[in-house]
């Protein structure tokens, strides 16, 4: 229920958010805390739903969502359980790099397969800006999520 | 740092590709869910629209005596407008000419946008039950919107004239002067493959060519905000502002025929 009001808040009320363009990535947020407090089974379900989802509304290749949040949770569990991620600083600062990473390799993925270019300077701002916005709503997702 | 047991193999292994054959199996999926998806999406669309329209009643009060003021303008031009038509119809018939049908539009309302910040689509309420098809161009009454990209029975993803994945062939209005139209995701638009002697000033008109037969000649684009010179020096680009606000966009005319 949370993952399908996440993707829903993406597609419609976040737009009126938007700052330069950019809006928070809350789908991911909400598969990375999943990662970070559910059992394995559930996160990684989550992550496929939620991934699933997300695809339904983009326009690039059916599944890149899909693929990345998994291995992203994936990721996060297993880091979770070698290290300490208590912290909700540490958690903020995990999940910033999972979504630089996320959009970098999604921008690579879309220029090498689906001839999907944007300018440089367009790219980063709109990387920066996702972590730093999504950075900002990150402890009010946290507490509404618990 | 993991431990490669058979546990942890499998599930590194079996969920990304799992999620990986799914999206290729089922990639027909997606149409049919975004029509189940639909009515939650109408809702949500309308509570945002009434949320927006209480936060901003002043605004919008005040917007709504300049709109009346202007269509009271507009309808006075209509009137002489008609007998120009008139005479403009009369006159082609002297000469013979060939009259351009009208296009044949469906409108459309927009209930979501793409849920990433990687693309400008918006999903709208109308698909090919009322007749609409892939390719088929998407406009407002302000200019060109988009192309329509995906359809299922109740909806439709559009891709916007900003998305990155989208070139049009344009002109200038004034000179005739042809380019290809990209968006950056931003507000503005590039037009690209100016040479350097290209007739094009700041506020010129930029229509659609009609060359690639995508969309029909000479829909407004938008209008020239800036002109710069390629890294290269080989040829000029402008910056675009499109004639249509694509982040306030709420109706769609789709050109069905």
């Amino acid at each position: 229920m949370i993952g399908l009001m996440a993707v829903f808040l993406e597609a419609t009320l976040l737009n009126s958010l938007r700052i330069f363009n950019v809006k928070p990535a809350l789908s991911l947020l909400l598969v990375v805390l999943g990662a970070l407090n559910l059992e394995e089974d559930w996160a990684l379900g989550l992550a496929v739903f939620v991934g699933l989802l997300k695809d339904i509304f983009a326009l690039k290749a059916f599944g890149i969502n899909t693929f990345f949040f998994v291995l992203f949770a994936l990721a996060a569990f297993r880091l979770s359980r070698k290290i300490s991620l208590d912290n909700i600083n540490l958690r903020l600062g995990l999940f910033c790099i999972i979504l630089i990473l996320y959009d970098i390799l999604l921008l690579l993925v879309s220029y090498y397969f689906f001839n999907f270019s944007i300018p440089l300077g367009v790219a980063l701002r709109t990387v920066f800006l996702e972590a730093l916005y999504t950075a900002a709503v990150f402890p009010l997702a946290v507490k509404f999520i618990r | 740092m993991f431990k490669l047991t058979k546990k942890n193999l499998a599930s590194l292994v079996i969920f990304p590709c799992l999620a990986l054959i799914l999206s290729i199996v089922v990639p027909q999926f997606r149409s049919p869910v975004l029509n189940i998806l639909k009515f939650p999406l109408v809702m949500v669309s309308a509570v945002k629209g009434e949320l927006t329209a209480l936060v901003f009643y002043h605004r919008n009060s005040a917007g709504y005596a300049r709109i009346k003021k202007e269509a009271d303008y507009l309808k006075n031009k209509l009137n002489e407008l008609d007998e120009v038509y008139l005479e403009n119809r009369r006159l082609k018939g002297l000469l013979s000419f060939k009259n351009t049908a009208p296009h044949k539009v469906v409108a459309a309302k927009i209930i979501g946008r793409s849920a990433d910040n990687w693309s400008s689509v918006v999903i709208i309420d109308k698909g090919s039950s009322r007749g609409i098809r892939r390719d088929m161009p998407v406009v407002s009454f302000l200019g060109l919107v988009g192309r329509v990209t995906e359809t299922a029975a109740g909806t439709s993803k559009v891709m916007l004239i900003n998305d990155p994945g989208l070139a049009i062939s344009a002109v200038v209005g004034r000179s005739r002067q042809e380019g290809l139209i990209r968006g950056s995701l931003g507000k503005n638009l590039v037009m690209r493959y100016l040479p350097q002697d290209a007739d094009i000033q700041v506020t010129d008109k930029i229509v659609t060519s009609g060359l690639n037969g995508t969309w029909p000649k000479g829909i407004i684009i938008g209008r020239v905000e800036e002109i710069n010179a390629e890294f290269s020096g080989l040829s000029k680009y402008a910056i675009i502002k499109p004639s249509v606000d694509l982040s306030a966009l709420e109706e769609v005319l789709v050109i069905v025929g």
